[in-house]
């Protein structure tokens, strides 16, 4: 279970204060304007950002100290999720050993991501030559090679075509349920939502407002608004 | 109608004529008239003397160390400052900035107090029982200087490549845990790799083509470059034929250089990044911490001892009375003509070479005549200022008196020298306000003056400012041509400060220094000024 208590931060006169408690193998979709705090919840999540006060437990351990690669999470971002310089097996490989030293065992685990992602035969590609859907694959490749429970998903594919997002969140959905991950996921659409969520949670203004299944939620007053279908 | 459009091309043509009326004789006229004057069999001679082969091998050694030492100490201090915010650190990467368009005898004159026989350095070593001598005059002062100038170019470079860097990067290294090293290989020398060819180049350019760090610091025929050496053949020496078979060895290497920049292709180096706020996993490291503070403390070490002693000494009494010599403002007053002279000279040829050029690409498409005259302009680099200027000295030599016009000569090599700079400050903006507004500014009717007002002059105004304030501070600092052409009715202030600290006049030499900075920020700044005026606004 995620547990985020209190959790506050300040942004010059903007103050940001965040509950939310998710249950192991569950999605969560994170919905709400732009600039209204859902990007601040994950950094905060991932250790990116040091909170004011309050508290962030995953199976009662406290992560609130804990320093980015010490927490049992993998985030992916909207791009630039790759090194440039590294080809496409690397780049996954760098996701299990910082310094590309692995064993031969973790090179089994890598082969089978780069399969089940969809790689095939792409092992020596570099970044440049693949394309967006296919740069999130290996990202999402690297994030079950790290084998951590949890996984936030900063909009990463609102910048791919509507089949080929679709066919994404289908991926995260069969990762998810083959590995039992509990996943955080920012989006725009209530579409992506309805698909592989089992909660939404609304947020504006630095806090979440309303939390709940995606029915009841997409019919809330307030989520409404947003969708501009009042 | 179609004498209409040839009006329309010959008017698009006219301003890089004008430019190149001047440019051509400049290059290739000079470059002719070396060839004539040479002759097969003296060159030959030249360059089959063992003593030149020293001074090529030594020019080729000195830049190439310069460079790599220059190197060696940039890449740790660009990450320094880039894991590192503190006080003060805005101001560093300023003076950073600024130490390529300082007046080098300054420099070396700051560098002279410090590290000479008798200065702060040698003062500590004998007061522990050391004594190093005249450890600063040869090889060892060449590279002081060089690494000077050259360390905090590569710096700002390397640092506005790591700037550049997205910042899901340095997510990206915080959440996988990565180390130092694995930082350093993985995200920072993929980018340094990128800039360094380039910036490197430029460099070893610069190093070799160096005169004035090589005459004064470089102390006598063991430490000599090509550059001085052209300047002994004709000063003292009188020899034009080997004046001549060493400006050709010159132009060969620096040839040879230049090609192999531009097979490293386009370097991006003016462009400043935009800044992005990151946080850099690597910051918390213990050892980072280290280093980092060793490296930043080197860099001010290093760069500001010499800055501060010429302020410092610059005021003192002995120095104070050449105040009243006449000479001393003599020779400010012709270092400001002959600055604001080849600044204005400058921007016109520059800005003749980019208009006509802008106009050939967006108006006409002729992409390969556009690119022909930008690379011109920039190819300038590869003529090092004592060819083009033994080349004019020979051509007027026989038809007037040449120290009669030795300002002219100086004007014409110093706004050649700038050029590249011009090109590449402006050329960016021209072209950006071209494309953009050009079909704009036809559709709404708004042309000639009114569409310089209200469209070119508002984008093109910084860097225009920032062209000629740079040409000009190259030109008021510089002391290569004039050594060359100056005589005792004729000195500008570089050469003037020069003679002080030849004769061991320190004193002198440093409050000289002083009113040369003076004059740079002053010229700098009202530059700047005059620049930033709006013309045409509407009133309110």
């Amino acid at each position: 279970m995620l547990e985020i208590k209190n959790i506050s931060i300040c942004y010059g006169s903007d103050k940001m204060n965040y509950n939310l408690t998710v249950e192991n193998g569950d999605c969560i979709a994170l919905i709400g304007p732009s600039g209204g705090g859902k990007t601040t919840l994950l950094n905060l999540i991932a250790g990116f950002l040091k909170p004011n006060s309050g508290k962030i437990y995953f199976n009662d351990d406290d992560l609130t100290k804990l320093s980015p690669d010490k927490r049992p999470l993998t985030m992916l971002f909207q791009e630039h999720n790759l090194f440039p310089n590294l080809n496409l097996f690397e780049n996954i490989a760098i996701g299990v050993n910082p310094s590309l030293k692995i064993t031969a065992e973790q090179r089994q685990n890598i082969k089978k991501a780069i399969n089940d992602a969809g790689l095939n035969g792409k092992e020596l590609s570099l970044p440049k030559e693949l394309s967006g859907g296919q740069r999130q694959r290996v990202a999402l490749a690297r994030s079950l090679v790290r084998e951590r429970p949890l996984l936030l998903l900063d909009e990463p594919f609102s910048a791919l075509d509507p089949g080929l997002r679709l066919q994404m969140l289908e991926l995260v959905a069969e990762i998810q349920k083959n590995n039992g991950l509990t996943i955080l996921m920012v989006s725009h659409n209530p579409e992506d939502a309805k698909l592989i969520a089992k909660k939404i949670a609304y947020i504006d203004d630095g806090e979440v407002k309303s939390y709940g299944n995606p029915e009841t939620e997409l019919n809330d007053p307030l989520l409404n608004h947003y969708l501009g279908q009042l | 109608m179609l004498n209409g459009r040839i009006i329309n091309i010959i008017l698009i043509l006219l301003p890089a004529f004008f430019a190149l009326l001047i440019l051509l004789p400049l290059t290739i006229g000079t470059l002719s008239t070396l060839l004539l004057y040479g002759g097969v069999d003296g060159i030959f001679d030249v360059i089959n003397d063992p003593y030149i082969h020293k001074v090529a091998i030594f020019t080729v050694f000195q830049a190439v160390l310069s460079t790599l030492i220059s190197t060696i100490f940039a890449i740790p201090i660009a990450r320094a400052f880039s894991r590192r915010r503190f006080y003060g650190r805005d101001l560093l990467l300023r003076i950073f900035s600024i130490t390529l368009v300082m007046p080098v005898i300054v420099v070396i004159l700051g560098i002279v107090i410090i590290y000479g026989k008798s200065g702060f350095i040698n003062d500590i070593l004998r007061y522990y029982g050391f004594d190093a001598g005249h450890y600063l005059y040869g090889l060892t002062g060449i590279l002081i200087a060089h690494v000077f100038f050259n360390m905090p170019l590569i710096t700002r470079s390397i640092l506005n490549a790591l700037d550049a860097i997205p910042p899901e990067n340095w997510r990206l290294a915080s959440q996988l845990g990565m180390g130092d090293m694995d930082i350093f290989k993985i995200i920072e020398w993929p980018v340094m790799r990128r800039v360094l060819p380039g910036i490197m180049g430029v460099v070893l350019m610069l190093c070799f083509t160096s005169f004035a760090i090589v005459l004064t610091l470089g102390g006598g025929p063991k430490a000599t470059t090509i550059e001085v050496a052209i300047y002994q053949a004709i000063r003292f020496d009188f020899d034009i034929t080997r004046a001549v078979g060493l400006c050709l060895m010159q132009l060969f290497l620096c040839g040879t250089i230049a090609g192999f920049l531009l097979r490293l292709g386009r370097n991006h180096d003016f462009i400043n990044s935009e800044k992005k706020l990151y946080i850099r996993p690597d910051i918390k490291y213990l050892s980072t911490k280290i280093t980092d503070i060793f490296f930043i403390s080197l860099a001010i070490l290093f760069i500001l001892p010499p800055i501060i002693t010429i302020i410092l000494s610059g005021i003192n009494y002995d120095g104070i009375k050449i105040l009243t010599e006449k000479s001393m403002w003599s020779a400010t007053f012709y270092s400001v003509i002959i600055a604001l002279s080849s600044g204005i000279l400058s921007l016109i040829l520059g800005i003749g070479l980019l208009v006509t050029s802008r106009n050939l690409r967006l108006k006409y498409y002729q992409i390969k005549a556009s690119n022909m005259l930008d690379l011109g302009g920039s190819l300038i680099l590869i003529m090092p200022p004592f060819v083009m200027a033994t080349g004019l000295f020979l051509m007027f030599r026989n038809a007037v008196n040449i120290f009669t016009i030795a300002p002219i000569l100086i004007i014409l090599t110093n706004s050649a020298m700038a050029l590249p700079f011009i090109i590449r400050i402006m050329g960016p903006a021209l072209y950006q306000a071209g494309d953009q507004y050009d079909r704009l500014c036809q559709n709404l009717n708004i042309s000639g003056i009114n569409k310089f007002k209200f469209v070119d002059w508002p984008m093109v105004k910084k860097p225009f400012s920032m062209a000629f304030a740079i040409a000009v501070t190259i030109s008021i600092g510089d002391l290569g041509v004039v050594a060359l052409f100056g005589s005792q009715d004729f000195t500008t202030l570089p050469l003037y400060i020069y003679r002080l600290t030849s004769a061991y006049k320190l004193d002198q030499a440093a409050s000289a220094a002083l009113i040369l900075i003076i004059i740079c920020f002053a010229l700098f700044w009202a530059i700047e000024k005059i620049c930033e005026l709006k013309i045409g606004n509407i009133k309110n």
